[in-house]
């Protein structure tokens, strides 16, 4: 798995590509945390290449959501392929994370 | 007496190193036997999710990522049912009512990283039993199509 990080304005951009399991997910939760840590909040994050997710994938979302919203920004990701995105409906998360078409409506949300 | 045995599309036993780098190679030996299965592609991503979120209980909370531990898996597919058996060196208790009652909103207030994986995995299939027999944790799933 592999993650580029790109400095928006006003906002982090994420691109993560490859499989999002119990494995790689540590160092996906190690990159949300020092983006946090440096205080940016607003994170857009890009699923295009991302083929697989797991438990542990969406728990690196889950776990830091809070922390997030608390200080005025959030966790935006968009172009999820079909078998991503059931692994979110599975568990109702798409209705309760911010899950968005392109990354044009990721941006507008935190305009 | 004749013993009649029920055909079966397609069986497979693997063994590997209990650490969290087998799980892509897991997906990969396993990906090509369910693509075989008469289910939708949709199913089919979600068997395999079950089976790897069942491997890495197996490693993380059976062998507590042990290197020198093994897990193996059981994986025979018949005509109208899939049997899976996940096997690891633990003897751990599975309080499934625990993980399975929680709410998401929950799961995110408390900032948890786990405990989705067993969710996952009774949505998908019909029927997950937990036991232990002789010193080994035995994970048997099942699911009908």
């Amino acid at each position: 798995m592999k993650i580029v990080q790109d400095k928006g304005e006003g906002f982090l951009k994420l691109s993560i590509a490859g499989d999002l399991d119990a494995n790689s997910s540590i160092y996906a939760d190690e990159v949300i945390q020092k983006a946090f840590d440096t205080k940016q909040f607003k994170i857009i994050i890009d699923c295009k290449q991302l083929n697989y997710i797991s438990s542990a994938g969406l728990g690196v979302f889950v776990s830091h959501i809070d922390n997030f919203k608390t200080n005025k920004g959030d966790l935006v990701l968009y172009n999820l392929n079909n078998n991503v995105l059931d692994v979110f409906k599975t568990l109702g998360l798409d209705s309760i994370l911010k899950i968005v078409t392109n990354e044009s409506d990721a941006r507008a949300l935190f305009n | 007496m004749k013993v009649m045995l029920e055909p079966y599309l397609t069986r497979a036993k693997l063994c590997i190193v209990s650490k969290k780098e087998s799980l892509a190679d897991c997906r990969a030996f396993f990906k090509g036997r369910i693509d075989i299965l008469p289910v939708d592609t949709t199913t089919k991503n979600k068997i395999l999710l079950t089976l790897d979120e069942a491997c890495a209980n197996a490693i993380i909370h059976g062998n507590c990522c042990d290197e020198n531990q093994f897990v193996t898996i059981d994986f025979t597919a018949y005509k109208n049912k899939l049997e899976i058996t996940i096997k690891d060196n633990g003897s751990m208790l599975v309080n499934t009512s625990e993980h399975l009652d929680k709410t998401m909103e929950s799961v995110i207030k408390n900032k948890q990283k786990g405990g989705m994986g067993l969710k996952l995995m009774h949505s998908i299939m019909d029927d997950i039993v937990y036991f232990s027999e002789e010193k080994r944790n035995i994970c048997k799933m099942t699911k009908a199509y």
